[in-house]
């Protein structure tokens, strides 16, 4: 299995990059020996990959030929013992017969690389037949590798018929300076008896490089494909693919004893505590096998009424950067979400909320799993949207945010800015505090402002009144409040004040909480001063907690700047007409 | 793999080896310089094998640098058996390029004496 910082470097790659990754992930699994080994060959290959992605380069560009790739690699490792049957190691055998012809080697350094032989196998003779390779003093003969003998000859009679798919080997020998070499044939009698590919899951392990668990068999060199889903918690899943059924029951249940399949033509429960065994077509001539499970949506789940059992069910959301994701809630339901599906057996690293959102991190994050947690009997997830609707103007306002998600639609009539108003407006949003020193202290538990396509660093929200058609203009904002209690945000259309020579003569000017815009109508250059720090800027912060680095009692502005008051209280800026280098 | 791939394959060992005789490399690295010397179709799949067989084989000393959260990169230089091996490989490359020389130059001067 992929170590940590592999999983990472994994689930970063796209397309035909982890189509290429996970074939060659599997293969070194499954065919070779030191996962330790091959983890560490894994991230010198997964971080190459990732750069490329990076670079945008093609994906043939980097990797030519993916099989070659996958085959020089994997045979670096010692391999496996030979489980029987096992799909991977075939389609190397049969990669490696395609090869044909004999090798030509380049002398490297002291030692030299025998030609590779090229074993015919005679079924009527069972008797195995290749060409003397230059050098060689000696043959060593394979089955499945096993070694069953050794000749100087360049035949060798088998033992016993084959009754199964059977891989045969012969390996030159010389010694010395001479470096053994092998080819390969494989064998597959007319009637051969049943081998399958097992493997068996977890959720966890399913799911780990996300919400859809893909499984891929070449055509025709699998009797069977069994993978059993061993389920920690519930999980509505979606099968596809070239699937024969799925049924309830284990690797070790006979095939008769399966029973009736599982209708899959639409979301399917898989209970915690029940074992299934899914089982794929090995499609003898064409197509790869393939097999897809995929996580339901909780929305969809929702949409259907199908009902959850009690206790908890693993969910991955559709398509989280929708237009317009709304915080919901739902009676007797609790939701944590995880970046990625964790050890289902270590729950206390949950953060347990009342309410849910599709994009919770906001951005590119990939899927987003949910695990959504039944406090009664079972019965349908009820989702109601968790979604306040709030007049705002240029009078700070403020509200109190409860623990968890909610949707806020702020409406902006269009009528409060005139026919004459400035070409930009914004809507604030302020958290639970603009209180300076509270500023300058990282908090854990700050609340969030998020739109659909990302998290809302910035506390403003930009916009262009005329350019909406509609009256009032809306925005809607969901809020992240990782407290356990409520939290108090503020929001306002943003001041904006014009100073004109009476204002000034006035010689001070009240600043409200939060950033006001003040525009100089006067030609003087001016001088502003607090007993208080404050901050101003040209243009608006872009965070407020930056505050504290740009902190001061005093600011010279000439055409117009934005102020910051900090505070929960108004502030009061003493203003002057200031000639520089009179201090 | 036909045989002009064959002969291809250790051909490039011998130039990846030469590339980490005196610096370390990283692998997009030594693709890029591959690719500057004329070796155009030479990529990352071609490459990683061939590192892997390598350093297996002992023919690097294998530095690794941290890369913010990513696993560390690899940087490649060559060891002291990995030295033994670029050294035979230049010395065969010089007796083929020379011998194949002399079988040109052989043929010229029959195709010559057959023209007089």
């Amino acid at each position: 299995m992929l170590n940590k910082a592999n999983r990472k470097l994994y689930r970063s790659l796209r397309g035909e990059y982890k189509k290429y990754a996970r074939r060659l992930k599997d293969t070194l699994f499954d065919c070779c020996r030191g996962k330790d080994a091959v983890n560490d060959s894994l991230s010198d290959v997964f971080i190459m990959l990732a750069e490329a992605q990076s670079a945008r380069r093609a994906f043939a560009d980097v990797i030519s030929d993916p099989h070659a790739g996958i085959r020089e690699t994997a045979l670096c490792f010692p391999a496996r013992k030979m489980r029987r049957n096992t799909a991977v190691i075939l389609c190397l055998c049969a990669a490696l017969v395609l090869l044909g012809g004999s090798a030509v080697a380049i002398e490297l350094s002291g030692d030299v690389w025998l030609s590779q032989p090229v074993p015919y196998y005679d079924a009527e003779q069972n008797t195995v037949y290749w060409q003397p390779v230059e050098h060689a003093q000696a043959y060593t003969i394979s089955i499945n590798g096993s070694e069953v003998g050794t000749t100087g000859e360049t035949i060798f009679r088998l033992e016993n018929a084959p009754e199964e798919f059977i891989v045969i080997q012969v390996t030159a020998t010389a010694g010395g300076r001479y470096r053994e070499s092998s080819g390969f044939v494989d064998y597959r009698p007319t009637a051969p008896e049943t081998h399958s590919v097992d493997r068996s899951f977890s959720l966890w392990q399913l799911f780990l490089n996300g919400a859809t668990a893909t499984f891929s068999y070449p055509a025709g060199l699998c009797e069977s494909i069994r993978i059993e889903i061993v389920p920690e918690v519930n999980a509505y899943v979606k099968i596809e693919g070239t699937v024969l059924g799925l049924y309830e029951g284990s690797l070790e249940t006979s095939t008769e004893k399966l029973g009736q399949p599982l209708e899959t033509n639409k979301y399917v429960l898989l209970r915690a505590e029940t074992n299934y065994l899914l089982l794929l077509d090995p499609q003898p001539d064409h197509s790869d096998a393939e097999g897809i499970v995929r996580l339901a949506d909780p929305l969809a789940i929702a949409e259907e009424g199908v009902p959850l059992p009690d206790g908890q069910t693993l969910f991955a959301t559709e398509d989280p950067d929708r237009e317009e994701n709304i915080a919901m809630t739902a009676d007797g339901f609790r939701f944590a979400y995880m970046e990625y599906v964790i050890d289902l057996g270590s729950p206390s690293e949950l953060q347990w909320m009342d309410s849910f959102y599709p994009q919770h991190l906001g951005g590119d994050h990939g899927d987003h799993f949910w695990l959504v947690d039944n406090l009664t009997q079972e019965r349908p997830l009820v989702l109601t949207d968790r979604l306040q609707e709030i007049d705002v103007s240029t009078e700070r306002k403020s509200i109190e945010v409860p623990a968890g998600w909610s949707t806020y639609r702020f409406s902006i009539a269009k009528e409060q800015f005139g026919s004459d108003f400035k070409n930009w407006k914004y809507l604030m949003l302020y958290t639970n505090t603009n209180d300076a020193l509270e500023l300058r202290r990282p908090t854990a538990e700050k609340v969030e402002f998020h739109v659909s396509h990302g998290s809302l660093a910035a506390c403003n929200f930009i916009f262009y009144p005329r350019v909406f058609e509609t009256d009032p203009i809306t925005f809607t904002i969901s809020v992240f409040n990782p407290s356990e209690s409520a939290a108090r945000i503020a929001y306002e259309i943003m001041p904006e004040i014009s100073l004109t020579q009476e204002a000034l003569s006035q010689g001070t000017l009240t600043l409200q909480p939060g950033i006001t815009y003040v525009e100089n109508e006067t030609a003087a250059l001016i001088m502003a001063r607090a007993e208080q720090e404050f901050s101003a800027h040209e243009y608006t912060f872009l965070r407020l907690d930056s505050y504290n680095l740009i902190a001061a009692q005093y600011f010279p502005f000439e055409q117009y700047a934005y102020f910051f008051n900090p505070y929960d209280e108004p502030i009061v800026l003493t203003l002057t007409a200031y000639v520089p280098g009179t201090g | 793999m036909g045989t002009d791939a064959q002969l291809n394959k250790g051909v490039l060992e011998g130039c990846v080896l030469r590339l980490v005789k005196d610096a370390f490399l990283f692998s997009s690295e030594i693709v890029a310089a591959m690719r500057a010397c004329g070796f155009a179709d030479f990529s990352e799949g071609t490459l990683y094998p061939m590192l892997l067989r390598l350093e297996k084989d002992g023919c690097f000393i294998v530095a690794r640098k941290p890369s913010g959260n990513s696993p560390p990169k690899k940087y490649y230089k060559l060891s002291e058996r990995g030295l033994e091996k670029l050294e035979i490989f230049e010395e065969q490359w010089n007796d083929l390029t020379r011998n194949i020389a002399n079988v040109f130059a052989e043929k010229e001067s029959d195709h010559a004496e057959q023209g007089q």
